[in-house]
């Protein structure tokens, strides 16, 4: 019901109604409805990725595009409107196993939650045959206050602590609901980056977003789930490392048994922060390095999520651009893993030099799509000069990592015996274009792992066996932290691979 | 002159033995110092600086030529000394307490340097007490402070607030910048400018030290 001063917002498509007082932001309208709207620069009006189409009323404080869009961080609500807003499709789930090896003797059910910065993935687990009967993933809903942990950390600066513990309890509860389907459920194992499972306990994590970079709490955490107001009986969040290094890393380790005697193993997971994890001969290091939301599609003029119609992958056939769009929709923008094939084309065209500038004078047939120091895709989808820039930082951040791994161990890139690839973009790109765009390494080449999402499976195998849990308990302990920050290796590094490789 | 156009060309490459090696030899040819510097290296770095701005050229080609204009600059200096030549002006720069990223700090300074004016670098991790105890040291028309993560840049707003403690605004202006930055931001916490980019910056800067705003 609505009082004199406050507006009605009805979104569409969901048609859902929310009553909000005069001067409230339409961005905290939003989320305080059932719609997380991404605000990836923590809505201080720069990403654009908060924009909505206003179909009926006007709004303060920011300017309606041609096209009907404002900006959803900007625009102060002064009356009744009415605004078109599709939340986007999510990843988390990719290559999920039907099965896990149950070796306690346990009962019930379980489910382990991996909260990602962007995306929150669950499964529902028998705890006495290790099936997992059930899955979900959705949007982390803290993601209205930022897109990566240091926009949530600063959030959580301004006094928003206890709103972005709210929102990811209430997110958590909400998956227990749909996946028990009221069934009781005993155990919720959680894996995720240092800060969400600050955020999840309510705990400061002001000291992981400036020098030096300490995390309140690493070791893991028993809690019973009335404690935190979950209908589960224990709640228990796995160990993490280090600030940058979390839990979900330490899953990944377990999951993939990465610190195998005697062979030399390397795991990946490619996302806004890439963490990289080198075992040799069961000795660890680990380093975390901002390789930015680029390669997610975010801060790319075009870039898109893994939505319908966002393109997926490109290839040349005969001097052609073949493209593919997620339900092969008509295609909206382009997300991570057509981002990196488009560049590897651009690249192994010719159409750009190794500095990343574009080559207008090359004999590729596809340089007819170069215009205005934009490559065409589509007519409408482009690749910016801006754009290229982003993925040059993007990949030489990641790329630098995993070198500097390489010499702090000791080890050349082609004695590794399995390079294991997690996460959502690595599920979906090609192994191929990340070589030629420099991402990775040629000589990962034949020994590359697609693995998937490591943090769930390792939070499914220690909910499953006490064995498991003790593992990552050790794992935590023992990986050594090699500081990328601090590392003028690193540095070095990050400028030489800014150039392509022609 | 021809063989500054040439200085030039090989600085925005990159080329430093080169132009150490030409800078010597238009010395010899009898070309002041001041034109060499002014009309040789401190342009070349304008017109990187302004590509910079573009996305023609990026950070590798940035910090290359750089290297390629202090090749040049070292060679001048004694004569830069013997001619009398000043500086445009005084900054102190550096990044911000808690913040450890200096690619672009690096980059600024670079294009403040290119602008004549003499740049303090302070490094990483600078506390707001060392940035304005270092102005007053060096005479500094200007303390520009850079932050990357949006943890670390409500750590800008402790320099203004100790500029004004010691009542140095007047004398001292504050130029913020970095990926998080905004207008809005540089407004809210009262700091003088701030600017999108490195050559922007520099532009300002040369504009407060010639006391133009």
């Amino acid at each position: 019901m609505k009082s004199n001063s406050e507006c009605r917002i009805l979104v569409l498509p969901s048609n859902e109604s929310i009553y909000k007082e005069k001067g409230t932001l339409l961005l905290d309208a939003l989320a305080s409805g059932n719609h997380s709207v991404s605000a990836d620069c923590g809505g201080r009006g720069t990403c654009g990725k908060c924009r909505v189409k206003l179909l009926s009323g006007s709004v303060a404080g920011a300017s309606v595009d041609s096209d009907g869009y404002v900006l959803a961080c900007r625009a102060t609500i002064i009356e009744d409107i009415t605004v078109f807003y599709g939340d986007s499709l999510h990843g988390g789930l990719e290559d999920m196993k039907a099965s896990f090896t149950s070796l306690d003797k346990k009962s019930g059910l379980g489910i382990a939650l991996d909260i990602g910065t962007t995306t929150v993935a669950a499964c529902l687990v028998d705890l006495e045959s290790g099936e997992i009967t059930k899955k979900t993933s959705s949007l982390n809903p803290q993601r209205s206050f930022g897109a990566d942990v240091l926009s949530r950390i600063q959030a959580s600066n301004e006094g928003k602590l206890f709103m972005l513990r709210d929102a990811i309890v209430a997110e958590t509860k909400r998956i227990i609901d749909l996946l028990s389907d009221g069934k009781p459920v005993e155990e919720l194992v959680i894996s995720a980056n240092t800060t969400m499972l600050h955020l999840f306990l309510g705990v400061d994590p002001a000291s992981i977003g400036v020098s030096p970079f300490v995390a309140a709490f690493l070791d893991s955490r028993e809690l019973s789930g009335c404690d935190i107001g979950l209908p589960v009986s224990r709640v228990t969040l796995l160990p993490s490392a280090s600030a940058y290094i979390g839990s979900d890393v330490v899953s990944g380790v377990v999951s993939t048994d990465l610190d195998q005697d005697k062979r030399i193993n390397m795991l990946i997971d490619i996302g806004t922060n890439g963490e990289i994890v080198i075992s040799v001969g069961g000795k660890l290091y680990a380093a975390s390095t901002a390789a930015g939301p680029a390669l997610e599609g975010a801060s790319i003029e075009c870039g898109v999520g893994g939505i319908s119609g966002a393109i997926k992958k490109v290839s040349v056939n005969y001097g052609e651009l073949d493209i593919s769009t997620i339900d092969d929709a008509s295609p909206v923008g382009i997300c991570g893993s057509g981002l990196i094939d488009a560049m590897a084309i651009l690249v192994s065209q010719g159409l750009v030099d190794e500095c990343g500038n574009f080559d207008y004078d090359c004999d590729s047939p596809l340089s007819a799509r170069l215009v205005d120091d934009k490559f065409y895709l589509t007519d409408k989808i482009y690749i910016s000069k801006a754009d290229i820039r982003q993925i040059q930082l993007a990949k030489s951040a990641l790329r630098s990592g995993i070198n500097t791994l390489f010499v702090m161990s000791g080890i050349n890139a082609d004695r590794v015996d399995s390079y294991y690839i997690a996460g959502g973009l690595g599920y979906y790109m090609s192994v191929e274009s990340a070589i030629t765009v420099g991402l990775l390494p040629p000589e990962c080449k034949g020994r590359v792992e697609i693995s998937g999402n490591t943090s769930l499976s390792g939070a499914i195998e220690a909910m499953l066996s006490s064995r498991k849990l003790d593992k990552a308990k050790s794992v935590a302990k023992m990986i050594e932290i090699i500081d990328l920050a601090g590392s003028s290796y690193f540095q070095n590094e990050f400028i030489n691979n800014i150039y392509f490789n022609i | 002159m021809q063989i500054l156009e040439e200085i030039s060309t090989y600085l925005q490459r990159g080329r430093a033995p080169k132009v150490k090696e030409l800078v010597m030899q238009a010395i010899e040819e009898g070309v002041s110092a001041e034109t060499i510097l002014e009309e040789a290296l401190l342009s070349s770095i304008g017109v990187v600086g302004e590509k910079f701005k573009r996305n023609e050229v990026f950070v590798p080609e940035v910090l290359v030529a750089a290297r390629a204009m202090n090749a040049g600059v070292e060679v001048l200096r004694p004569y830069l000394v013997a001619e009398g030549i000043k500086n445009k002006g005084v900054a102190v720069i550096g990044t911000v307490k808690g913040d450890l990223h200096d690619i672009g700090k690096n980059i600024v300074k670079l294009m403040l340097e290119g602008k004549g004016i003499e740049v303090h670098d302070l490094g990483v991790d600078v506390t707001a007490d060392t940035f304005v105890e270092k102005a007053i040291e060096f005479n500094a028309d200007i303390i520009c402070c850079s932050a990357l993560l949006t943890t670390t840049m409500a750590e800008m707003k402790n320099v203004v607030l100790k500029l004004d403690k010691d009542g140095l605004r007047d004398k001292i202006k504050i130029m913020i910048g970095g990926a998080p930055i905004t207008d809005e931001f540089c407004q809210s916490i009262g700091a003088d400018y701030y600017t999108a980019d490195a050559a922007s910056a520099a532009d300002v800067a040369l504009k407060i030290c010639k006391r133009e705003i």
